[in-house]
């Protein structure tokens, strides 16, 4: 499971270098997003604009991810129609942040914060 | 490649009574005589998640031509789950069980059929699944599985499932 790490922006980016989470990687992706460590506390964004398909068990690894950042708020950006559709499906959609892309979640992050 | 369970011609397979009450689902009843005017393809796999993917692209590059883009992705997911509930269930102490799945379109509807050796569902029948309470729930109680089989449901217009010599037959009606 190829993640890749994005610290440039206001906020970090972990890239998902694969075209699917589903059960044959669900475990290595609760793996690797374990290992994802940056100097930072805010916010992070898992881009998934490579994803192609996702199914339960990549859903129930997303969320467990989400568990493992705990106190770092993940939030999703990028999502294809497939993923989107499953993430409705599942009524997943109301508790992920969902960004339309990398550079909409870094505008939603980069402006200055209301006074 | 592992010998998988014996392949029942799909004809056979619908007019079977002891398999499946698929008459019971509407729309369902094939057309008795006369050219098959649908498509079936069929694919055979053992019980491992990469088998799955294999499985998957190869059903997919198969119906590319045939169906919308959005039938097949909604097809697709359908069988993920349906696999791997096989794989993890079904051959839960047997990773290199045989299953055979069959697409076929007939009359406007699509049929997918799962053939397996694997065990008996419990209680013999379908779970029928929820989708998990997602509302007001803190960030421990999100729920990391119990989707697929509300998935399947929701997907799906019609499900017949039947425990008979030694196989699991599952049939799924999906919507073009």
């Amino acid at each position: 499971m190829q993640l890749s790490l994005n610290t440039e922006g206001p906020v970090d980016v972990v890239v998902v270098e694969e075209a699917r989470i589903d059960a044959a990687v669900a475990i290595a992706f609760k793996d690797a997003i374990r290992s994802v460590t940056t100097g930072n506390d805010g916010p992070v964004v898992l881009d998934l604009e490579r994803v192609e398909f996702i199914d339960s068990s990549g859903l129930g690894a997303v969320v467990a991810a989400r568990k493992l950042l705990a106190a770092r708020e993940l939030e999703l950006a990028a999502l294809q129609r497939p993923v989107r559709s499953v993430m409705e499906l599942t009524r997943m959609d109301s508790v992920f942040v969902i960004h339309d892309s990398r550079a909409a979640a870094y505008s939603a992050h980069g402006s200055a914060p209301a006074a | 490649m592992t010998a998988g369970p014996q392949p029942i011609p799909l004809t056979v397979l619908l007019r079977l009574p002891e398999i499946v009450d698929l008459h019971g689902m509407p729309d369902s009843t094939p057309p008795a005589d006369g050219p098959d005017t649908g498509f079936q393809e069929c694919v055979s796999l053992c019980a491992q998640p990469l088998e799955v993917r294999r499985a998957l692209a190869t059903l997919k590059d198969k119906l590319r031509p045939r169906l919308p883009a959005e039938t097949l992705d909604r097809l697709e997911l359908v069988l993920a789950e349906v696999l791997n509930n096989i794989v993890e269930h079904a051959y839960a102490d047997a990773p290199d069980g045989g299953i055979e799945v069959r697409i076929a379109s007939i009359s406007g509807k699509i049929f997918c059929h799962f053939n397996d050796l694997g065990v008996e569902i419990p209680g013999g029948s379908l779970p029928v699944g929820h989708f998990p309470r997602t509302h007001d729930v803190s960030l421990e109680d999100l729920p990391e599985g119990g989707f697929g089989w509300a998935m399947i449901h929701t997907l799906t217009d019609g499900i017949s499932y039947r425990h008979w010599g030694g196989h699991n037959f599952l049939t799924l009606r999906i919507s073009a």
